[in-house]
């Protein structure tokens, strides 16, 4: 995997640098928006890791030119909170994740491989999380080497949960990506669903388990 | 300092100003015309009776004794056809009538030997009826009085005074109503266009202070003030611009040395080195991200003018909090109405201030104890923990800034609870702690009960 890291504080970008090498990445490194922007118009990148505040301009802005010009590689955003602002809300919106800084490199490297795994590609992948897997091209789970029967929203409902493992999902979110618009749904629907996944999973010896939150949402994690 | 609103308007003034001067106006020269007239019928009447006098004298020869009137026939067919409506009579100096037109001249001359030649005056007709006016002269050692029933009565003058009037208010009537028009009109017109500046003003929010007034279409008597507006928003939106990017640019050097720090700490070897260490660096990063939400707060009041869902946000910043409360082994329920809960108010805020207050809750209870978060229809925000409590003493300062309480772990920044509060202010809502029963604390943010 190619990634391009656009970060223009030295020290930060050597350890980032170092720590993304560590988990698998070629890393090209940039420091202005410039350079960077030269380096994503070769299309050479699956990845980019881009700093917002750059010597000489804005990261956002850089990117919206370049998404207008039709680039499509899945970019992670480096921000300092700022609560008070909607940025962060406006990159929330938008297809791409960010981090806040500080950040430790584990959550960076999480972050960038759930990027790849969202399926911007007609390319099938495989979702790993613990001893569970699945592809999403041909929608097979394997638990640790055995496959897994599951029904049609049931795995509507694992794709969703692996693709934004370690995170919460409310059950509007639920509710949105599973059901029609005009379906009819009963209101227990969702949590239905979830405890049947969750007992078969368990039936067959995922390590991942599903959490609930009552009253905001459900998690999956790999947490032993 | 604030002026009480004013009690009239420009357009009332200018109205009830305007109708006192047209009626001054108008009443003013007819009152002056309608004089002037009754004074000219008046005198003509006084200079009629001197003409007739004047016959009378012309025609009396006083040479002979007794005096002898020979009245032109001319003259002496009016006064003998007049009905009494013209008298003449000549008297001595005793009274004595010398001549006469008629028999009711007796009656005149009875009156003229009171008065004093040059004089009019009245005589009262004996059967009733207008009275005659009447004058005496003096012809040598004689006296002659005559008199006129009044032609020109006061119905006449009463006649030519409610023409005038009449005429005047037909004329000032519409001149009034056109004038009022126009004047209203006019004002309208640039009242228009001061409520369409107010509208521009009213548009402004905090930290919006680059915009500016149009002062197109207003009087340049208005304009001036637009202009001196203007200045003032544009000074003020220099110093806004000067804070927000001493805060911007306070945010990125501070963070990058944390970021730098967070990042090394991550390439030593597991250890509780490694571990303490993280765990500073993370309290540092925390410090860093609270002061930095403190002075923004401070540099700029928040545009509060949006309608947002206290649900939506609360349960937005409890599922991002949520994973860290799962990695510390605990519960965490959210209990909220299925329906919006609605505040006006800043969504970015709200969303800091629950996190902070459920950040608070993770950082001072132990691991593996629960938090419980609810949103009420009256609107309020309650963390519920399980943790030591606040005790009484402490309740009051809790929300103050660096005011950390006593029994508090050191992870605490004391920066939470007062960003807390401070939002809370900013919404009109209030920032409360008290005991859960049961053991624990309850963090709430509660509005009042009008909203």
């Amino acid at each position: 995997m190619r990634l391009l890291l656009v970060e223009d504080e030295r020290e930060l970008a050597g350890l980032l640098k170092a720590g993304l090498k560590a988990a698998g990445f070629a890393v090209d490194h940039v420091a202005t928006a410039a350079d960077a922007e030269a380096a994503l118009t070769s299309g050479s990148y699956d990845i980019a890791v881009l700093d917002l505040r750059l010597p000489d301009g804005d990261g956002l802005d850089l990117l919206r030119r370049r998404r207008a010009a039709g680039l499509t590689l899945p970019v992670l955003i480096l921000t300092a909170r700022d609560s008070l602002s909607d940025r962060v809300k406006g990159l929330e919106q938008g297809g791409d994740d960010y981090v806040l800084k500080p950040f430790h490199i584990d959550e960076v490297v999480a972050r960038l491989r759930a990027l790849l795994r969202r399926p911007n590609q007609a390319l099938g992948v495989n979702i790993v999380i613990g001893n569970l897997g699945l592809n999403t091209m041909d929608l097979r789970v394997m638990v640790a080497d055995g496959p897994l029967a599951l029904s049609r929203r049931e795995l509507g409902l694992l794709e969703l949960f692996m693709r934004r493992a370690g995170r919460v999902l409310t059950k509007e979110v639920i509710e949105q990506a599973l059901y029609g618009f005009n379906e009819e749904l009963e209101s227990n629907a969702v949590e239905v669903l979830v405890h049947r996944l969750r007992r078969k999973l368990a039936g067959a010896g995922a390590t991942p388990s599903i959490h609930t939150l009552r009253g905001i949402g459900y998690l999956m994690d790999d947490v032993p | 300092m604030t002026t009480p609103p004013a009690r009239w308007s420009l357009k009332r003034r200018l109205a009830i100003r305007l109708l006192i001067v047209l009626t001054m106006g108008v009443l003013g020269p007819s009152v002056v015309m309608v004089g002037a007239a009754m004074w000219a019928i008046d005198s003509m009447d006084d200079r009629a009776l001197q003409d007739q006098a004047g016959d009378i004298v012309r025609n009396l020869d006083v040479t002979v004794s007794p005096p002898a009137l020979h009245l032109p026939a001319r003259l002496a067919n009016a006064y003998a056809t007049s009905g009494d409506s013209y008298l003449y009579a000549v008297l001595d100096a005793a009274g004595t009538i010398l001549a006469a037109s008629s028999p009711a001249a007796e009656t005149l001359a009875r009156v003229a030997d009171d008065m004093t030649p040059g004089v009019f005056f009245l005589v009262t007709r004996p059967n009733g009826g207008q009275p005659w006016y009447a004058y005496m002269t003096t012809a040598g050692p004689y006296f002659v009085a005559v008199a006129q029933g009044s032609l020109h009565d006061d119905s006449l003058a009463d006649s030519v005074m409610r023409d005038l009037v009449g005429f005047s208010f037909i004329t000032a009537l519409p001149l009034l109503a056109v004038t009022l028009l126009v004047t209203f009109w006019t004002l309208n017109r640039a009242f228009r266009q001061m409520e369409r500046v107010a509208g521009e003003v009213r548009a402004i929010t905090p930290g919006g202070a680059e915009a500016r007034l149009s002062s197109e279409g207003l009087p340049s008597e208005i304009a001036p003030l637009v202009a001196a507006v203007n200045d003032a928003l544009f000074r003020l939106g220099r110093a806004y611009e000067v804070e927000k990017r001493f805060t911007t640019d306070a945010a990125h050097e501070l963070r990058t040395p944390v970021a730098v720090l967070t990042a090394r700490i991550d390439t030593l070897p597991p250890g509780p080195t490694r571990d303490s260490l993280a765990a500073d660096a993370a309290r540092l990063s925390r410090l860093v991200s609270q002061m930095l939400d403190v002075a923004r707060l401070d540099a700029a009041p928040l545009p509060m003018n949006a309608h947002v869902d206290l649900v939506a946000i609360v349960r937005e910043a409890v599922a991002a909090l949520a994973p860290l409360a799962l990695r510390d082994r605990r519960t965490m329920e959210m209990r909220a109405p299925d329906t919006p809960v609605m505040v006006e108010g800043h969504e970015g805020a709200l969303r800091l201030a629950v996190t902070n207050l459920v950040e608070n809750a993770m950082l001072h209870t132990p691991r593996g104890t629960p938090i419980d978060i609810e949103v009420t229809p009256q609107p309020a925000i309650r963390v519920l923990d399980r943790g030591p409590g606040v005790a009484e003493t402490e309740r009051a300062s809790i929300f103050e800034r660096f005011q950390r309480s006593p029994s508090a772990t050191s992870s605490g920044t004391g920066l939470g609870l007062a960003i807390v509060a401070e939002i809370a202010a900013r919404h009109g809502a209030q920032a409360a702690v008290s005991g859960r029963p049961g053991g624990g604390g309850i963090f709430e943010i509660r509005w009042p009960d009008a909203t």
